[in-house]
């Protein structure tokens, strides 16, 4: 006979049947409440630990950035480095390089977090600390770059400043480099202007002519709201993080008001007749008119890389204005800019060879006002010889075959024409690609021209080389 | 009984229902709402995920080749401080430069693929953190279907380069203007192609930007340094600089 | 110390989920929605503080609301999975006992999280980076495995004819394929058009949907059974086996892993996914691997937002928790690991009171009256939250989730149907789709 017997799981009699016939249950298999109270014990342990473990690890975790690879792409982390580099400004965002023991990586802030750091006066600058939290991204090409979401991820200290010398910066830099990534004071002359597409560098010379590049990121205007006025022979105080760019150090200037005036040098007045070489080195300040205008172009393209300026005649030193420093003069200035006006510069002189030069430095100081200046006509072209190279000419005539045009790859071709005066005589016009593709009208055989320009030298021949496209008037 | 109509009533009123919903969307538009038209200023973190249209002048196309992914910022028509950060994902984006790049070998008027300057209406779901002029506010539109971005884009006036880079003030902000000249240098960025143009008589030189993504428009530039362009961009600003922000080729033509 | 401050704030949390877990149709992600707007509404709160409260309330819902779906009904869709062995149990005087084991299962995944934390930051942004090129055709394989892999239901009776033995093979499967369509029309719908008022987009986008798919049926179907609950049998001590428990709790939390990695995919897909994958089977092993699936789908998804390194935005409480605060550090990391092990023991004490205390009450009552005082609150939920326009939808919605129930083919063929535009998004079809429908 069959014990009556109660499931335990269900409370119904189970006829001594295993399993249960109503639940299924066999009561062998069974596990009490204390194993599930264990696990809650062995839970609550853990949770104690990692509780613990929060306490130690609060304040950022800074990883190095050696270990960032492609499977951190995307990854969020904290890293904590010194600021080499920049910042480099936009209108919508800021970006600046930094640097820990194992590598440097590029930070990115982007709006709305790039305009509040602006107002927390929290941009970092060369030679701070920070400790950053972003989002990495590592692209296929190996570059990496951290974006930071929101300003309290940027924690930011300021570095302390030092006072030295440029001399002192210079003569550490290829030994100890003890001043690398500091933040410094100098003070210096600004002897030179480099206009780059994104930014400026000026040059600071010492006394004893060591110099140091300034850097300005084109971008601070955004942030200060102005351009930087500073000018040439400008005795400054700069206060600057030491960053480097191509084996040299740079100052990274972040804020306009690092930059105090000292003092304002003057030029040597200097007439053009009495230069000579113990000028080399130094800063005159000439007057003249001007008599010829060269421009010199690109060899990539039809761009201007300079300007070579006669004053007053063929044997004065020249004046060499570089086409980034042309383009920082005002609209006005550049319209006066030519052959006739009367202009008053400062520069620097230079030797090449036996030759003296004046170069037309930035920041530009050059005023001009409006002249003329017709160089006389010379009628009979065969008295035009290589004796006379470089030397300032008019001619007019008209154009006969014979010319050859020198065609380039992926430029338009420099034109070479042939002039033929009333007495038969030829010469050769040498237009370059520069300037003739900055003329209102081409020119054929037939044409009648009137050109001013230098002699030089074609072949074995002498030829009239315009200047600029106004030195070439189509008589008929 | 209860279970036959549970059973039966609950698939008719599936399949009812769901027609109702189509029906309603072609027609009365009771329960399925006319998508609406917000402003940037007025979206709120309440709605987050909804389907609306904004209207809004680009400030900034970027198309990112790593991902290829579009990433815009908007700024409100009547209020530039309201500004919205506009992201379309990959599928899409192909999308919009295969229907450029058609568009472009029709020769049609319409443009499919953003640029700076354009006005567009777009429609998208917003994500919204604080809000769109609140300092510490982040507002994003997400564009699901290349359908939901439309374009119009501004005629542009006829200037000369000159007037243009002495006066950039008196044109407004991505101003799409038509201007005409040399081309005498190019060179290359990370993600575009940069020409300068110099205008014969007056020496004005300026900057003409064209975006990388432009070579995905199935052409490449065929204008060499020598040629004569006519170009329309939208005015931006580079360092203070003014460029001109070329949007496609039909903007571009070789004069000679 | 102010740490200790949010595990006070965390012990809200449970609290407060807890008690909000027992009421049916009420979705964590609703109450959290809510939540963000006080955080919004009072900038003073301690954001970390207010999200220690969200974990709280997460971790208490993933383990509390098997209450709700064992003696009331009232599940959302990543009970589905377990519910018929809980409702089983229930019918044979178990149910106690039934939602003590997925607590366990909870508890168990819970125990697996705490162990993969310390590697979790080293592990999981591998498993992103390889992973995530790959999405488009994981989530549609997902799918067609899902819709291929159902089978046949006994209807308890062989039909007589060729014809009708034909049609009894085919009807689970057929309403399994017309679910998943019917359900796709829907998400292309109420994902890509508004259909509330513009204020309410936050909560009214899928709120709706998802209480008629899986609450609002479900609580139907009680409704109309006849069946009364018998005495519960309140025991300290679980008829299963130790194995069973084991692998269940396992095969649970790679389930539940997946679904929450991978977007869209609920844990309930995940958890029959894993389930088909180790070959589960028995009662024991469904409530605890969809308990532990389940507990791992939510709070796992989340965890997946605070592993350094990693920071992925899964899932609903990840998304909402994100718009008051975006958790950075290490040191928040072990706080939220701390606070999940102790909540998750809190709410399983919780569970066990409110389990006793349910299954005493829950006899005396009409389980008719029950189901309908639930549907009433579903009702009012949607109603407040969702406008008039919710309703229409949630009854649609019902009626896709009465046919999967009625025809007894799988609920998963719902959620992942709702959610096929956005697979279809991924793979650069959905607008094809959406211009023939006229929705753009």
């Amino acid at each position: 006979m069959t014990e009556e017997k109660i499931c335990p799981a269900c409370g119904k009699p189970t006829a001594g049947y295993t399993p249960c016939p109503h639940c299924g249950v066999d009561p062998k298999n069974r596990i009490g409440l204390k194993a599930a109270a264990v696990v809650c014990v062995i839970a609550l342990v853990l949770g104690a630990g990692y509780f613990a473990m929060h306490l130690a690890t609060a304040g950022p975790q800074p990883i190095l950035i050696s270990s960032i690879d492609r499977w951190l792409d995307y990854a969020y982390v904290w890293v904590a480095w010194t600021v080499v580099s920049g910042p480099s400004a936009g209108t919508t965002s800021l970006s600046f390089d930094v640097q820990d023991s194992s590598g440097q990586l590029r930070i990115e802030v982007y709006d709305p977090t790039y305009k509040t750091l602006i107002a927390e006066n929290r941009v970092p600058t060369v030679g701070d600390s920070v400790t950053v939290f972003g989002q990495l991204r590592v692209y296929l090409d190996g570059s990496e770059e951290l974006r930071v979401s929101t300003p309290e991820d940027l924690l930011l200290t300021k570095a302390q400043t030092v006072q030295t010398t440029i001399q002192e910066i210079m003569s550490t830099w290829y030994s100890t480099k003890e001043f690398e990534y500091k933040r410094v004071t100098v003070v210096g002359k600004i002897t030179n202007l480099i206009p780059l597409s994104s930014a400026k560098i000026y040059i600071l010379e010492d006394n004893s002519g060591n110099t140091l590049e300034l850097y300005v990121h084109n971008g601070l205007m955004y942030l200060e709201g102005r351009y930087l006025d500073i000018k040439l022979l400008q005795v400054v105080s700069v206060t600057a993080g030491v960053s480097e760019y191509g084996g040299t150090p740079q100052l990274a200037l972040a804020d306009y008001d690092d930059i105090k005036v000292i003092e304002n040098q003057l030029p040597t007045q200097v007439s053009l007749d009495n230069m000579d070489t113990t000028l080399v080195d130094r800063f005159v300040k000439v007057s003249g008119k001007v008599v010829f205008v060269e421009m010199v172009g690109d060899p990539s393209s039809l761009a201007v890389s300079e300007r070579q300026i006669w004053l007053d005649d063929q044997y004065t030193p020249r004046v060499i204005l570089d086409e980034g420093i042309y383009e920082l003069l005002p609209d006005n200035t550049r319209q006066l800019f030519g052959r006739g006006s009367n202009a008053e510069l400062v520069g620097r002189v230079s030797r090449s060879g036996t030759t003296l030069r004046i170069n037309l430095v930035g920041p530009p100081e050059l005023s001009l006002q409006s002249g003329t200046y017709e160089p006389s006509l010379v009628e009979n072209f065969a008295t035009i010889t290589l004796g006379n190279e470089d030397s300032l000419v008019k001619v007019e005539g008209r154009i006969v075959p014979g010319g050859a045009d020198v065609a380039h790859v992926t430029l338009p071709s420099d034109h070479e024409f042939v002039l033929q005066d009333n007495f038969g005589d030829n010469i050769k016009l040498w237009v370059t690609n520069t300037v003739y593709e900055r003329m209102l009208y081409s020119l054929a055989v037939g044409d009648n021209v009137r050109v001013v320009g230098k002699v030089m030298q074609r072949g074995s021949a002498a030829a009239v080389q315009p200047g600029v496209p106004s030195d070439i008037e189509k008589v008929s | 009984m209860a279970v036959r109509v549970l059973k039966w009533g609950g698939l008719a009123i599936a399949i009812f229902g769901i027609l109702f919903l189509y029906v309603d969307l072609h027609t009365t538009r009771i329960i399925v709402k006319e998508t609406p038209t917000v402003k940037i200023s007025e979206l709120t973190p309440m709605m987050n995920y909804a389907n609306v249209y904004i209207t809004g002048k680009a400030t900034f196309v970027k198309f990112y080749d790593y991902d290829n992914t579009l990433g815009m910022y908007i700024c409100d028509l009547d209020n530039d401080n309201a500004e919205i950060y506009v992201k379309m994902y990959d599928t899409e984006t192909k999308r919009i430069i295969e229907m450029e790049k058609q568009r472009l070998a029709e020769n049609s008027p319409d443009p499919k693929f953003p640029a700076a300057g354009d006005i567009l209406t777009i429609r998208g779901q917003p994500v919204v953190r604080g809000g769109a002029t609140e300092e510490g506010g982040f507002t994003m539109l997400r564009i699901q279907y290349a359908e939901g971005l439309q374009i119009v884009r501004p005629s542009a006036t006829r200037v000369t380069i000159k007037n243009m880079v002495s006066n950039p003030e008196n044109f407004g902000s991505y101003q799409r203007l038509e201007i005409e000249g040399k081309i005498i240098d190019s060179r290359e960025t990370s993600w575009s192609t940069i020409l300068t143009v110099y205008e014969m008589g007056t020496e004005a030189e300026t900057s003409l930007l064209l975006p990388s993504v432009m070579t995905k428009f199935g052409r490449t530039l065929q204008a060499k340094i020598g040629d004569t362009v006519r170009v329309s961009g939208a005015l931006s600003e580079y360092f203070g600089a003014p460029q001109l922000y070329v949007a496609s080729w039909d903007d571009l033509e070789v004069l000679g | 110390m102010e740490s200790l401050f949010y595990l006070l704030f965390a012990f809200v949390g449970v609290l407060i989920g807890s008690a909000l877990s027992i009421v049916p149709g009420l979705h964590i992600y609703s109450i959290s929605a809510i939540g963000v707007l006080f955080a919004i509404t009072f900038p003073s709160v301690d954001p970390l503080g207010m999200v220690m409260v969200f974990t709280g309330m997460l971790v208490a819902y993933s383990m509390v609301s098997a209450l709700t779906a064992t003696y009331l009904g009232a599940t959302d869709d990543s009970l589905r999975y377990s519910l018929f062995p809980n409702q089983k149990y229930l019918m044979a005087g178990r149910g106690y006992e039934a939602s003590i084991l997925s607590g366990i299962g909870a508890l168990g995944a819970m125990m697996i999280l705490l162990i993969i934390a310390p590697i979790s930051m080293y592990v999981f942004p591998v498993f992103r980076k390889l992973a995530t090129p790959h999405m488009p055709w994981i989530l549609i394989g997902v799918v067609a495995y899902v819709l291929q892999s159902e089978w046949p239901k006994d209807w308890g009776s062989r039909a007589k004819t060729r014809i009708g033995r034909l049609k009894d093979g085919w009807a689970s499967l057929s309403a399994g394929w017309l679910v998943f369509f019917l359900s796709m029309m829907l998400g292309f719908i109420t994902l890509n058009v508004l259909t509330s008022s513009l204020d309410r987009a936050f909560q009214a986008t899928i709120m709706p949907a998802f209480s008629g798919f899986v609450a609002v049926p479900w609580v139907l179907t009680n409704a109309v059974a006849r069946f009364k609950v018998p005495t519960q049998n309140i025991t300290n001590t679980l008829y299963a086996s130790k194995k069973d428990v084991i692998r269940g709790t396992t095969t649970g939390f790679v389930g539940g892993m997946f679904s929450a990695n991978e977007p869209m995919v609920s844990a309930g897909v995940g958890g029959l996914l894993a389930g088909h994958s180790t070959g589960t089977g028995g009662d024991t092993q469904f409530m605890v691997s969809g308990a532990a699936a389940r507990f791992t789908y939510y709070v796992g998804a989340f965890f997946l937002l605070w592993v350094p390194l990693l920071h992925l935005t899964r899932k609903g409480m990840a998304n909402i928790s994100n718009l008051v605060f975006s958790p950075k550090s290490d040191s928040e990391f072990w706080l939220f690991v701390a606070v999940v092990a102790i909540s998750a023991v809190l709410s399983f004490v919780l569970l066990i009171v409110l389990s006793r205390y349910m299954a005493k009450i829950i006899p005396r009552y009409s389980y008719r009256k029950v189901s309908l005082g639930v549907l009433a609150i579903i009702v009012a939920i949607n109603l407040y939250f969702a406008g008039w326009e919710g309703l229409v939808i949630m009854t649609i919605a019902t009626g896709i989730g009465l046919t999967q129930v009625m025809f007894r083919t799988r609920w998963a063929n719902i959620m992942l149907g709702f959610f096929f535009p956005i697979m279809l998004n991924m793979a650069g079809i959905g607008s094809s789709i959406v211009k023939v429908l006229g929705i753009y």
